[in-house]
Protein backbone atom coordinates (compact mmCIF):
# COMPACT_ATOMS: atom_id res chain seq x y z
CA UNK A 1 0.00 0.00 0.00
CA UNK A 2 2.78 2.43 0.98
CA UNK A 3 4.53 1.71 -2.29
CA UNK A 4 1.33 2.41 -4.28
CA UNK A 5 0.77 5.70 -2.49
CA UNK A 6 4.38 6.68 -3.19
CA UNK A 7 3.90 5.89 -6.90
CA UNK A 8 0.66 7.88 -6.94
CA UNK A 9 2.33 10.92 -5.33
CA UNK A 10 5.27 10.68 -7.76
CA UNK A 11 2.93 10.50 -10.77
CA UNK A 12 0.84 13.44 -9.51
CA UNK A 13 3.91 15.61 -9.10
CA UNK A 14 5.16 14.56 -12.55
CA UNK A 15 1.78 15.38 -14.11
CA UNK A 16 1.67 18.78 -12.36
CA UNK A 17 5.18 19.64 -13.59
CA UNK A 18 4.36 18.63 -17.16
CA UNK A 19 1.17 20.66 -17.15
CA UNK A 20 2.92 23.79 -15.92
CA UNK A 21 5.60 23.65 -18.57
CA UNK A 22 3.42 22.74 -21.56
CA UNK A 23 1.68 24.99 -23.98
CA UNK A 24 -1.14 23.62 -26.08
CA UNK A 25 -2.66 24.95 -29.22
CA UNK A 26 -5.92 24.31 -31.01
CA UNK A 27 -6.20 25.47 -34.62
CA UNK A 28 -9.18 25.76 -36.95
CA UNK A 29 -9.84 27.36 -40.32
CA UNK A 30 -12.42 30.06 -39.58
CA UNK A 31 -13.32 33.58 -40.72
CA UNK A 32 -11.50 32.82 -43.97
CA UNK A 33 -8.20 32.40 -42.13
CA UNK A 34 -6.22 30.34 -39.64
CA UNK A 35 -7.41 30.75 -36.06
CA UNK A 36 -5.44 29.36 -33.16
CA UNK A 37 -5.81 29.53 -29.41
CA UNK A 38 -2.76 28.78 -27.27
CA UNK A 39 -3.43 27.72 -23.70
CA UNK A 40 -1.50 26.28 -20.80
CA UNK A 41 -3.57 23.49 -19.28
CA UNK A 42 -5.49 20.57 -20.71
CA UNK A 43 -8.29 21.45 -18.32
CA UNK A 44 -8.85 24.64 -20.37
CA UNK A 45 -10.06 22.72 -23.42
CA UNK A 46 -13.85 23.08 -22.81
CA UNK A 47 -13.39 26.86 -22.54
CA UNK A 48 -11.26 26.90 -25.71
CA UNK A 49 -13.99 24.95 -27.54
CA UNK A 50 -16.55 27.50 -26.32
CA UNK A 51 -14.38 30.31 -27.72
CA UNK A 52 -14.23 28.55 -31.11
CA UNK A 53 -18.05 28.13 -31.05
CA UNK A 54 -18.38 31.86 -30.44
CA UNK A 55 -16.14 32.56 -33.45
CA UNK A 56 -18.19 30.22 -35.66
CA UNK A 57 -21.30 32.12 -34.54
CA UNK A 58 -19.68 35.46 -35.47
CA UNK A 59 -18.49 34.14 -38.82
CA UNK A 60 -22.07 33.29 -39.80
CA UNK A 61 -23.17 36.85 -39.04
CA UNK A 62 -20.24 38.84 -40.42
CA UNK A 63 -18.97 37.00 -43.50
CA UNK A 64 -19.50 39.39 -46.42
CA UNK A 65 -19.05 36.52 -48.91
CA UNK A 66 -21.80 34.39 -47.34
CA UNK A 67 -25.20 35.38 -48.82
CA UNK A 68 -26.87 34.11 -45.63
CA UNK A 69 -24.92 36.45 -43.31
CA UNK A 70 -26.37 39.55 -41.65
CA UNK A 71 -23.77 41.73 -43.36
CA UNK A 72 -24.95 40.43 -46.76
CA UNK A 73 -28.55 41.15 -45.78
CA UNK A 74 -27.63 44.77 -44.93
CA UNK A 75 -25.80 45.12 -48.26
CA UNK A 76 -28.68 43.57 -50.24
CA UNK A 77 -31.14 46.04 -48.72
CA UNK A 78 -28.99 49.07 -49.54
CA UNK A 79 -31.21 51.84 -50.88
CA UNK A 80 -34.31 49.77 -50.08
CA UNK A 81 -34.94 49.47 -46.34
CA UNK A 82 -33.23 49.28 -42.92
CA UNK A 83 -32.21 45.90 -41.50
CA UNK A 84 -32.27 44.94 -37.80
CA UNK A 85 -29.23 42.68 -37.27
CA UNK A 86 -28.15 40.87 -34.09
CA UNK A 87 -26.52 42.78 -31.24
CA UNK A 88 -23.11 41.53 -32.41
CA UNK A 89 -23.36 42.93 -35.91
CA UNK A 90 -24.89 46.18 -34.66
CA UNK A 91 -22.16 46.61 -32.03
CA UNK A 92 -19.42 45.93 -34.58
CA UNK A 93 -20.83 48.46 -37.08
CA UNK A 94 -21.28 51.04 -34.31
CA UNK A 95 -17.63 50.62 -33.24
CA UNK A 96 -16.53 50.76 -36.89
CA UNK A 97 -18.28 54.11 -37.32
CA UNK A 98 -16.54 55.47 -34.21
CA UNK A 99 -13.16 54.44 -35.67
CA UNK A 100 -14.16 55.89 -39.06
CA UNK A 101 -14.89 59.23 -37.36
CA UNK A 102 -11.64 59.18 -35.34
CA UNK A 103 -9.58 58.39 -38.46
CA UNK A 104 -11.53 60.86 -40.63
CA UNK A 105 -12.50 58.10 -42.99
CA UNK A 106 -9.07 56.51 -43.47
CA UNK A 107 -10.80 53.47 -42.01
CA UNK A 108 -14.30 53.33 -43.48
CA UNK A 109 -16.53 50.28 -43.20
CA UNK A 110 -18.49 51.40 -46.29
CA UNK A 111 -15.37 50.94 -48.46
CA UNK A 112 -17.00 47.66 -49.57
CA UNK A 113 -18.58 49.37 -52.62
CA UNK A 114 -15.04 49.64 -54.02
CA UNK A 115 -12.93 47.06 -52.13
CA UNK A 116 -15.24 44.20 -53.13
CA UNK A 117 -14.48 44.97 -56.80
CA UNK A 118 -10.96 43.61 -56.25
CA UNK A 119 -10.79 39.85 -56.77
CA UNK A 120 -7.34 38.90 -55.47
CA UNK A 121 -7.73 35.09 -55.59
CA UNK A 122 -8.49 35.37 -59.32
CA UNK A 123 -6.00 38.23 -59.81
CA UNK A 124 -8.64 40.67 -61.09
CA UNK A 125 -8.22 44.41 -60.58
CA UNK A 126 -11.07 46.83 -61.41
CA UNK A 127 -10.58 49.54 -64.03
CA UNK A 128 -10.21 53.18 -63.00
CA UNK A 129 -13.65 53.88 -64.53
CA UNK A 130 -15.28 51.16 -62.40
CA UNK A 131 -13.62 52.57 -59.29
CA UNK A 132 -14.67 56.13 -60.13
CA UNK A 133 -18.31 55.08 -60.57
CA UNK A 134 -18.40 53.40 -57.17
CA UNK A 135 -16.54 56.01 -55.12
CA UNK A 136 -19.70 58.06 -54.58
CA UNK A 137 -21.10 55.04 -52.71
CA UNK A 138 -18.32 55.13 -50.13
CA UNK A 139 -18.91 57.28 -47.07
CA UNK A 140 -19.55 56.22 -43.48
CA UNK A 141 -21.40 59.46 -42.74
CA UNK A 142 -24.15 58.40 -45.16
CA UNK A 143 -24.92 55.31 -43.09
CA UNK A 144 -27.88 55.35 -40.72
CA UNK A 145 -27.78 53.55 -37.37
CA UNK A 146 -30.89 53.90 -35.28
CA UNK A 147 -32.60 51.83 -32.58
CA UNK A 148 -30.90 48.59 -33.54
CA UNK A 149 -31.40 49.11 -37.28
CA UNK A 150 -28.79 49.65 -39.97
CA UNK A 151 -29.52 51.35 -43.28
CA UNK A 152 -27.33 52.01 -46.29
CA UNK A 153 -29.29 54.77 -48.04
CA UNK A 154 -27.88 54.42 -51.57
CA UNK A 155 -28.33 51.42 -53.80
CA UNK A 156 -24.94 49.81 -54.42
CA UNK A 157 -23.47 50.81 -51.02
CA UNK A 158 -21.65 47.93 -49.35
CA UNK A 159 -20.14 47.45 -45.92
CA UNK A 160 -16.95 45.40 -45.74
CA UNK A 161 -16.07 44.42 -42.16
CA UNK A 162 -12.75 42.91 -43.34
CA UNK A 163 -10.62 45.51 -41.53
CA UNK A 164 -12.27 45.10 -38.13
CA UNK A 165 -14.13 41.76 -37.84
CA UNK A 166 -11.11 39.62 -36.96
CA UNK A 167 -10.11 42.00 -34.18
CA UNK A 168 -13.68 41.97 -32.88
CA UNK A 169 -13.60 38.17 -33.03
CA UNK A 170 -10.35 38.06 -31.03
CA UNK A 171 -11.88 40.32 -28.36
CA UNK A 172 -15.01 38.17 -28.18
CA UNK A 173 -13.09 34.88 -27.99
CA UNK A 174 -10.94 36.32 -25.19
CA UNK A 175 -14.11 37.43 -23.39
CA UNK A 176 -15.50 33.87 -23.52
CA UNK A 177 -12.23 32.44 -22.18
CA UNK A 178 -12.14 34.94 -19.31
CA UNK A 179 -15.79 34.36 -18.42
CA UNK A 180 -14.95 30.67 -18.06
CA UNK A 181 -12.12 31.40 -15.67
CA UNK A 182 -9.16 31.10 -18.07
CA UNK A 183 -6.29 33.29 -16.91
CA UNK A 184 -3.61 32.46 -19.48
CA UNK A 185 -4.32 32.16 -23.21
CA UNK A 186 -3.51 33.73 -26.54
CA UNK A 187 -6.10 34.09 -29.31
CA UNK A 188 -4.69 34.55 -32.82
CA UNK A 189 -6.98 35.23 -35.78
CA UNK A 190 -4.39 35.53 -38.53
CA UNK A 191 -2.57 38.79 -37.70
CA UNK A 192 -4.99 39.86 -34.96
CA UNK A 193 -3.80 38.59 -31.61
CA UNK A 194 -5.34 39.11 -28.19
CA UNK A 195 -3.82 38.01 -24.89
CA UNK A 196 -5.80 36.69 -21.97
CA UNK A 197 -3.58 37.61 -19.03
CA UNK A 198 0.07 36.57 -19.33
CA UNK A 199 1.70 33.19 -19.82
CA UNK A 200 1.18 30.78 -16.92
CA UNK A 201 4.70 31.55 -15.64
CA UNK A 202 3.78 35.24 -15.33
CA UNK A 203 5.93 36.26 -18.30
CA UNK A 204 4.33 38.17 -21.18
CA UNK A 205 3.13 36.42 -24.31
CA UNK A 206 5.68 36.94 -27.10
CA UNK A 207 4.37 37.84 -30.52
CA UNK A 208 6.60 37.94 -33.59
CA UNK A 209 5.84 40.47 -36.35
CA UNK A 210 6.16 38.97 -39.80
CA UNK A 211 8.92 40.19 -42.08
CA UNK A 212 6.89 41.84 -44.88
CA UNK A 213 9.08 40.30 -47.59
CA UNK A 214 10.24 37.17 -45.71
CA UNK A 215 8.95 33.58 -45.48
CA UNK A 216 5.94 32.56 -43.38
CA UNK A 217 8.01 32.11 -40.19
CA UNK A 218 10.40 35.08 -40.59
CA UNK A 219 9.82 37.71 -37.91
CA UNK A 220 11.69 41.04 -37.88
CA UNK A 221 10.53 42.09 -34.40
CA UNK A 222 9.22 40.48 -31.24
CA UNK A 223 6.69 42.17 -28.98
CA UNK A 224 6.22 41.25 -25.31
CA UNK A 225 2.50 41.79 -25.03
CA UNK A 226 1.32 43.37 -21.75
CA UNK A 227 -1.42 41.35 -20.00
CA UNK A 228 -4.76 41.50 -21.84
CA UNK A 229 -3.35 43.60 -24.69
CA UNK A 230 -3.78 42.98 -28.40
CA UNK A 231 -1.67 43.46 -31.51
CA UNK A 232 -2.70 43.57 -35.18
CA UNK A 233 -0.67 43.89 -38.35
CA UNK A 234 -1.68 45.16 -41.78
CA UNK A 235 0.65 44.78 -44.71
CA UNK A 236 0.81 45.03 -48.48
CA UNK A 237 1.91 41.36 -48.67
CA UNK A 238 -1.21 39.61 -47.35
CA UNK A 239 -3.28 39.68 -50.54
CA UNK A 240 -1.95 41.31 -53.65
CA UNK A 241 -1.49 41.10 -57.39
CA UNK A 242 1.54 42.29 -59.33
CA UNK A 243 0.33 43.82 -62.62
CA UNK A 244 2.37 45.84 -65.10
CA UNK A 245 5.21 46.06 -62.58
CA UNK A 246 2.97 47.47 -59.84
CA UNK A 247 1.82 45.86 -56.58
CA UNK A 248 -1.95 46.08 -56.08
CA UNK A 249 -2.63 45.11 -52.45
CA UNK A 250 -5.83 44.69 -50.46
CA UNK A 251 -5.64 47.78 -48.21
CA UNK A 252 -7.88 50.12 -50.18
CA UNK A 253 -7.86 53.85 -49.47
CA UNK A 254 -11.57 54.79 -49.14
CA UNK A 255 -10.86 58.27 -50.52
CA UNK A 256 -9.33 57.05 -53.83
CA UNK A 257 -10.59 53.47 -54.18
CA UNK A 258 -6.99 52.45 -54.93
CA UNK A 259 -4.49 50.47 -52.86
CA UNK A 260 -3.06 52.83 -50.23
CA UNK A 261 0.26 54.43 -51.14
CA UNK A 262 1.44 56.19 -48.00
CA UNK A 263 5.01 54.92 -48.06
CA UNK A 264 4.44 51.93 -45.75
CA UNK A 265 4.61 48.15 -46.27
CA UNK A 266 3.69 46.92 -42.78
CA UNK A 267 1.93 48.49 -39.80
CA UNK A 268 1.37 46.85 -36.40
CA UNK A 269 -0.74 48.48 -33.70
CA UNK A 270 -0.82 47.39 -30.07
CA UNK A 271 -3.16 48.27 -27.22
CA UNK A 272 -5.94 46.89 -25.03
CA UNK A 273 -8.72 46.36 -27.63
CA UNK A 274 -8.20 44.06 -30.63
CA UNK A 275 -11.18 45.63 -32.45
CA UNK A 276 -9.26 48.89 -32.36
CA UNK A 277 -5.77 47.49 -33.09
CA UNK A 278 -7.21 45.78 -36.18
CA UNK A 279 -8.95 48.85 -37.60
CA UNK A 280 -6.18 51.24 -36.51
CA UNK A 281 -3.49 49.17 -38.27
CA UNK A 282 -5.49 49.58 -41.50
CA UNK A 283 -6.06 53.30 -40.85
CA UNK A 284 -2.38 54.03 -40.06
CA UNK A 285 -1.33 52.16 -43.22
CA UNK A 286 -3.61 54.47 -45.23
CA UNK A 287 -2.84 57.69 -43.33
CA UNK A 288 0.93 57.27 -43.40
CA UNK A 289 3.52 57.43 -40.64
CA UNK A 290 3.21 61.00 -39.42
CA UNK A 291 -0.58 61.38 -39.13
CA UNK A 292 -1.18 57.71 -38.35
CA UNK A 293 1.25 57.44 -35.45
CA UNK A 294 0.04 60.74 -33.99
CA UNK A 295 -3.54 59.45 -33.97
CA UNK A 296 -2.67 56.03 -32.50
CA UNK A 297 -0.51 57.54 -29.75
CA UNK A 298 -3.28 60.02 -28.88
CA UNK A 299 -5.50 56.99 -28.18
CA UNK A 300 -2.78 55.33 -26.06
CA UNK A 301 -1.93 52.74 -28.75
CA UNK A 302 1.59 51.88 -29.92
CA UNK A 303 2.74 51.48 -33.54
CA UNK A 304 5.56 49.47 -35.11
CA UNK A 305 5.95 50.02 -38.84
CA UNK A 306 8.17 49.36 -41.83
CA UNK A 307 8.37 51.89 -44.65
CA UNK A 308 9.06 51.29 -48.33
CA UNK A 309 12.81 51.73 -47.68
CA UNK A 310 12.76 48.97 -45.07
CA UNK A 311 13.25 51.42 -42.19
CA UNK A 312 11.62 50.29 -38.95
CA UNK A 313 9.94 52.82 -36.66
CA UNK A 314 8.68 52.07 -33.14
CA UNK A 315 6.41 54.66 -31.51
CA UNK A 316 6.88 55.72 -27.85
CA UNK A 317 4.06 53.54 -26.43
CA UNK A 318 5.36 50.43 -28.22
CA UNK A 319 9.05 51.03 -27.43
CA UNK A 320 9.23 49.40 -24.00
CA UNK A 321 7.69 46.16 -25.33
CA UNK A 322 9.38 45.81 -28.72
CA UNK A 323 12.64 44.20 -29.73
CA UNK A 324 13.58 44.79 -33.37
CA UNK A 325 15.65 41.83 -34.61
CA UNK A 326 16.67 43.17 -38.00
CA UNK A 327 15.81 45.63 -40.75
CA UNK A 328 13.64 43.89 -43.36
CA UNK A 329 14.88 43.96 -46.94
CA UNK A 330 12.19 45.75 -48.90
CA UNK A 331 13.46 45.86 -52.45
CA UNK A 332 11.14 47.25 -55.12
CA UNK A 333 8.05 45.05 -55.32
CA UNK B 1 9.50 -11.25 0.57
CA UNK B 2 6.01 -11.81 -0.85
CA UNK B 3 3.93 -8.75 -1.72
CA UNK B 4 0.16 -9.03 -1.47
CA UNK B 5 -2.09 -6.92 -3.66
CA UNK B 6 -4.80 -5.29 -1.59
CA UNK B 7 -8.23 -4.01 -2.65
CA UNK B 8 -6.96 -0.43 -2.19
CA UNK B 9 -4.09 -1.13 -4.61
CA UNK B 10 -6.56 -2.31 -7.24
CA UNK B 11 -8.82 0.76 -6.75
CA UNK B 12 -5.85 3.13 -7.01
CA UNK B 13 -4.59 1.39 -10.17
CA UNK B 14 -8.06 1.55 -11.79
CA UNK B 15 -8.30 5.29 -10.98
CA UNK B 16 -4.83 5.85 -12.45
CA UNK B 17 -5.76 3.94 -15.59
CA UNK B 18 -8.92 6.05 -15.98
CA UNK B 19 -6.97 9.28 -15.54
CA UNK B 20 -4.45 8.12 -18.17
CA UNK B 21 -7.18 7.15 -20.64
CA UNK B 22 -8.97 10.49 -20.17
CA UNK B 23 -5.72 12.34 -20.85
CA UNK B 24 -5.10 10.22 -23.92
CA UNK B 25 -8.62 10.93 -25.23
CA UNK B 26 -8.22 14.65 -24.59
CA UNK B 27 -4.84 14.69 -26.33
CA UNK B 28 -6.61 13.69 -29.53
CA UNK B 29 -8.64 16.90 -29.47
CA UNK B 30 -5.74 19.36 -29.59
CA UNK B 31 -2.00 19.34 -29.84
CA UNK B 32 1.08 20.36 -27.99
CA UNK B 33 2.18 23.73 -29.38
CA UNK B 34 5.06 22.24 -31.37
CA UNK B 35 3.21 19.37 -33.05
CA UNK B 36 1.86 21.17 -36.08
CA UNK B 37 1.70 20.54 -39.78
CA UNK B 38 2.09 23.63 -41.94
CA UNK B 39 1.35 23.73 -45.65
CA UNK B 40 2.84 26.61 -47.65
CA UNK B 41 2.34 27.33 -51.35
CA UNK B 42 4.67 29.77 -53.04
CA UNK B 43 5.90 30.94 -49.65
CA UNK B 44 2.40 31.72 -48.38
CA UNK B 45 0.84 29.75 -45.54
CA UNK B 46 -2.28 27.90 -46.62
CA UNK B 47 -2.90 25.63 -43.65
CA UNK B 48 -1.77 25.16 -40.06
CA UNK B 49 -3.11 21.85 -38.81
CA UNK B 50 -2.72 19.75 -35.71
CA UNK B 51 -1.17 16.33 -36.14
CA UNK B 52 -4.41 14.99 -34.71
CA UNK B 53 -6.57 16.55 -37.45
CA UNK B 54 -7.09 13.45 -39.58
CA UNK B 55 -8.46 14.33 -42.97
CA UNK B 56 -7.86 15.07 -46.62
CA UNK B 57 -6.98 18.62 -47.64
CA UNK B 58 -6.88 20.01 -51.17
CA UNK B 59 -4.22 22.64 -51.72
CA UNK B 60 -4.31 24.85 -54.82
CA UNK B 61 -0.93 25.43 -56.43
CA UNK B 62 0.24 27.03 -59.70
CA UNK B 63 0.00 23.78 -61.71
CA UNK B 64 -3.13 22.35 -60.06
CA UNK B 65 -4.46 20.73 -56.91
CA UNK B 66 -2.27 18.71 -54.56
CA UNK B 67 -4.18 16.40 -52.21
CA UNK B 68 -2.66 16.08 -48.75
CA UNK B 69 -3.71 13.45 -46.22
CA UNK B 70 -3.19 13.51 -42.46
CA UNK B 71 -3.69 10.29 -40.55
CA UNK B 72 -2.76 9.42 -36.98
CA UNK B 73 0.01 11.96 -36.55
CA UNK B 74 1.58 11.56 -39.99
CA UNK B 75 1.16 13.30 -43.31
CA UNK B 76 1.58 12.42 -46.99
CA UNK B 77 0.85 13.77 -50.46
CA UNK B 78 -1.92 11.54 -51.73
CA UNK B 79 -1.96 12.90 -55.25
CA UNK B 80 -0.21 15.66 -57.14
CA UNK B 81 -0.39 17.24 -60.60
CA UNK B 82 3.43 17.33 -60.84
CA UNK B 83 5.05 15.20 -63.59
CA UNK B 84 7.48 13.03 -61.58
CA UNK B 85 5.42 12.56 -58.38
CA UNK B 86 8.47 12.64 -56.09
CA UNK B 87 6.28 14.15 -53.36
CA UNK B 88 3.78 11.26 -53.60
CA UNK B 89 6.57 8.68 -53.64
CA UNK B 90 8.02 10.13 -50.41
CA UNK B 91 5.08 8.52 -48.58
CA UNK B 92 4.13 9.14 -44.95
CA UNK B 93 6.16 11.59 -42.83
CA UNK B 94 5.87 12.06 -39.05
CA UNK B 95 8.52 14.73 -38.71
CA UNK B 96 10.31 16.62 -41.46
CA UNK B 97 9.32 18.09 -44.80
CA UNK B 98 7.74 17.14 -48.11
CA UNK B 99 8.54 19.48 -50.98
CA UNK B 100 6.88 19.61 -54.40
CA UNK B 101 8.95 22.01 -56.50
CA UNK B 102 6.66 22.11 -59.60
CA UNK B 103 3.61 23.02 -57.50
CA UNK B 104 5.64 25.29 -55.15
CA UNK B 105 4.40 23.32 -52.12
CA UNK B 106 6.17 22.79 -48.79
CA UNK B 107 4.65 20.63 -46.07
CA UNK B 108 6.39 20.72 -42.70
CA UNK B 109 5.43 18.11 -40.12
CA UNK B 110 6.28 18.67 -36.46
CA UNK B 111 6.63 22.36 -37.20
CA UNK B 112 6.99 24.92 -34.47
CA UNK B 113 7.03 28.69 -34.28
CA UNK B 114 10.36 30.54 -34.20
CA UNK B 115 12.09 30.17 -30.85
CA UNK B 116 10.73 32.36 -28.09
CA UNK B 117 7.59 33.32 -30.00
CA UNK B 118 4.04 32.25 -29.07
CA UNK B 119 2.29 33.61 -32.19
CA UNK B 120 3.03 35.60 -35.34
CA UNK B 121 1.17 38.78 -36.26
CA UNK B 122 1.15 38.90 -40.03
Amino acid sequence: MKRTVAVLVFLSVLLACTQQKSLYRKTEFLMDTIVSITFSSRADLPAVDAAFSRLRQLEKKLNVFDPESEVSAINRQAGIKPVAPSKDTYALIKRALEVSEATRGAFDITVGAVSLLYDFPNKKIPSLDQIKQRLALVGFRLMKLRKGEVFLPKKGMRIDPGGIAKGYGADQAAKVLKARGIKHALVAIAGDIKAVGTRADGKPWKVGIKDPRGGPDDVYAVVSLPADWAISTSGDYERYVIKDGKRYHHIIDPHTGLPAEAGLVSVSCMGPEATLTDSLATAVFIMGKSRGVKLAESLGYGVILVDTEGEVYVSPTAKAYTKVLYKPKVNGL
Amino acid sequence: MRTRITVTDVVVLVVLAMVSLTGWALAGAFSSADSLITIDVDGKRQYVLDLSQNGIYTVHGPIGDTVVEIENGRVRVKSSPCPRKYCVKQGWVRRGAIVCVPNRLVITAGASLPEGVDAISE
